[in-house]
């Protein structure tokens, strides 16, 4: 019977027990509180430096799309606005074939994708063909100011075996309306370009960030920026988050420069912040050099 | 020991140490987890980064390899609107496929992409290149600026092919002399035009914007001053030969020798005894064609030119320039051009512009060449 003991041969803990216990139980929950928080600094820190490690990547990776492709002799970046904190420039949002054409209008084939996957031009109102006229004095390209694109039946004729297929998208031809008259004769290639502002600028949040302003046809001016990505360090405070442009021979251009025209390589030298305790900091320079810079 | 005191024994153990544990566990699984996950995860960008820079050099490298390794004489005979694929695989994992289109007869596209064997990532870049353009400011099947006399059996025409087009079968120097057999009604009479670009030294000294001087060092074929031969396909073990009396196969009948089209110089007056060939033929003396003979591309004398035989057949352009920069001496009987047995002069740009074909290497178009496509 469990009940039948008396109450003071009842087993128990001394004081000393209780007390040694209590110490050790204290010791084994501050080493193991301490080991708990130092692994949660340590995953937080992880983390933050994921974050910054994918800030630099997403630059890293939108830039030199845009940048590979200028031509700074076709005047691809804005005079005057090669800047260190900021660089406007032609954007290429579409490559076609012209299959037939009017004064008014062309119907043209995309060039395929990467995978030969089909691409949607995308034209807007105000976007810039340029066209590629090629006749005994040499080549030169023509700029057209485009009004609209829609989707058009029929193949194109020019291209006519099946290899040519895999190169432009001659089941998916597109028309194009222009604003300006324009003859362009088949065969001739065409550039779609729009402009585009690359900006280093600060947020209410009180961070930098690199960000994107499109161009808008309608309104002749350019939108509202969007962040791409950071935040970064800011560019005034000597740590460099900036653009750097040069020449084929290395040389650098000052910033704001109106010989846009020379430049070769931009250079975006990045320092990522990850937020206001700036416990992880990394940087990644993106060096892009202009495949039609002659 | 009693029930009740075992059991209160057993409830003192289970306490600090076991919530203790589990906190620890919990959190190495969640610092373990975060870091296995970061780590993964920039792994991944990186990867996804090298593969994609690695995939960009490999289009770009097919893409000038195509343009280093570009066969004239090939692409001057591809049709406009045609492709021309190939494939490589520069390694185990990345295959590379190069598409050469002409979109005129001067521009071509080239189109490279890279992909990896083992999934669908791909990236695909385009240049677009041009030939060197001909600058040839008159377009005839003779121009001559030295006095011209035209025999009975002698025939004018024009390449049916959508090249070009002639301004007269015969362009003429103001000062040089035509002279037509006149049994040769007004009607079939070979249209003739004079101008004084005909009149211009680079109009026949200089070839797709090369001087003579550096045409006569690059000669693919240098034969002897006062030779005579007579040119003939030659085919050995299965290939085209090389050889100074192998100018190439103008009728195509033999494949070997259909893209032979070598620049041919003689340092002075040359003698054929007919047969065949193509490409360019700069004769520094006198020109006699004394047998049958079938030639496609152009020829450039600077002591005139006689045929001594019939079945001449020359497609492409004939060019008569004067030895003296002298205008009088252009009517010294040796530098004339005598065409007297059956000749037919057929002018055809594409012709000519395949006889400069083996040496006629294009350069990409200024500006915008280079496009990367998504």
């Amino acid at each position: 019977m469990l009940i039948s003991r008396p109450f003071g041969a009842r087993g128990g803990f001394t004081l000393v027990e209780v007390s040694i216990a209590l110490v050790l139980a204290a010791l084994v929950l501050g080493l193991v509180f301490a080991v708990g928080r130092r692994l949660g600094k340590q995953s937080s820190g992880e983390a933050e430096r994921l974050a910054v490690s994918e800030q630099l990547m997403a630059a890293a990776e939108v830039l030199p799309i845009d940048l590979r492709g200028l031509s700074p002799l076709g005047g691809d970046i804005a005079l005057g606005e090669a800047r260190d904190s900021s660089l406007q420039l032609r954007q290429t949002i579409a490559n076609a074939l012209v299959c037939s054409a009017s004064a008014s209008t062309w119907t043209v084939a995309p060039y395929l994708g990467a995978g030969g996957r089909s691409v949607v031009p995308g034209v807007q109102d105000g976007d810039t063909a340029w066209l590629l006229s090629d006749d005994d004095a040499g080549e030169h390209w023509r700029a057209v100011r485009l009004r609209a694109a829609r989707r058009a039946p029929g193949g194109c004729s020019l291209v006519t075996d099946a290899e040519g297929a895999k190169v432009f998208d001659v089941t998916h031809q597109w028309s194009l309306d222009l604003r300006d008259s324009a003859i362009a004769s088949t065969g001739a290639i065409i550039r779609v370009t729009r402009p585009i502002r690359f900006s280093f600028y600060r947020a209410n949040d009180g961070h930098w960030y690199l960000g994107l302003r499109t161009w808008n046809g309608l309104s002749l001016e350019f939108n509202g920026i969007q962040p791409l990505s950071g935040p970064f360090g800011p560019p005034s405070d000597g740590r460099g988050t900036r653009f750097i442009y040069f020449d084929s021979n290395g040389a650098g251009f000052a910033s704001g420069t109106a010989d846009t025209r020379g430049i070769a390589r931009i250079e975006a030298l990045l320092h990522a912040e990850p937020g206001d305790s700036a416990s992880v900091r990394d940087s990644l320079t993106v060096v892009t050099a202009l495949r039609n810079r002659r | 020991m009693s029930e009740y005191s075992s059991a209160r024994e057993r409830s003192n153990h289970r306490g600090v140490a076991l919530v203790a544990v589990l906190y620890f566990l919990v959190v190495c699984a969640l610092t373990i987890a975060a870091v296995v996950f970061a780590q993964r995860s920039a792994k991944r960008n990186a990867l996804s980064t090298a593969n994609g820079t690695q995939l960009l050099a490999a289009a770009e490298a097919a893409l000038h390899s195509a343009l280093s390794s570009w066969s004239s004489a090939e692409r001057s005979r591809q049709a406009v609107g045609s492709t021309a694929a190939s494939t490589a695989t520069n390694n185990a994992s990345v295959r590379t496929t190069t598409y050469v289109t002409r979109l005129t007869s001067r521009v071509f596209s080239i189109t490279s992409e890279a992909m990896f064997a083992s999934s669908n990532v791909a990236r695909r870049v385009s240049l677009l290149v041009r030939l060197p353009f001909d600058a040839r400011p008159v377009r005839g099947a003779l121009i001559s600026a030295v006095d011209v006399t035209i025999g009975a059996q002698v025939r004018f025409a024009t390449d049916s092919t959508p090249c070009d087009t002639a301004s007269a079968a015969v362009v003429l120097t103001p000062n040089a002399g035509l002279a037509i057999d006149a049994d040769i009604p007004p009607a079939s009479q070979p249209s003739m035009l004079r101008d004084s670009i005909a009149d211009d030294s680079s109009t026949y000294l200089r070839v797709a914007d090369t001087w003579w001087s550096e045409l006569a060092q690059r000669a693919d074929i240098r034969l002897a001053a006062d030779a005579r031969i007579t040119p003939t396909p030659i085919v050995v073990a299965g290939k085209c030969s090389t050889s100074d009396a192998n100018w190439g196969d103008p009728l195509g009948l033999i494949a070997e020798c259909a893209h032979r089209a070598p620049l041919v110089y003689v340092p002075g007056d040359l003698t054929i005894d007919g047969g065949a060939g193509q490409g360019v033929l700069l004769v520094e003396g006198h020109l006699a064609i004394a047998g049958p003979f079938t030639f496609s591309g152009q020829i450039v004398t600077r002591h005139g030119i006689e045929t001594l035989a019939d079945n001449i057949a020359i497609s492409g352009a004939v060019y008569a320039w004067r030895s003296s920069s002298d205008a009088s001496v252009s009517h010294a009987i040796t530098n004339d051009v005598r065409l007297t047995h059956a000749t037919t002069l057929r002018y055809s740009a594409c012709d000519a512009r395949h006889g400069i074909a083996s040496w006629l290497q294009p350069r990409r178009v200024r500006e915008r060449a280079w496009s990367e496509l998504f």
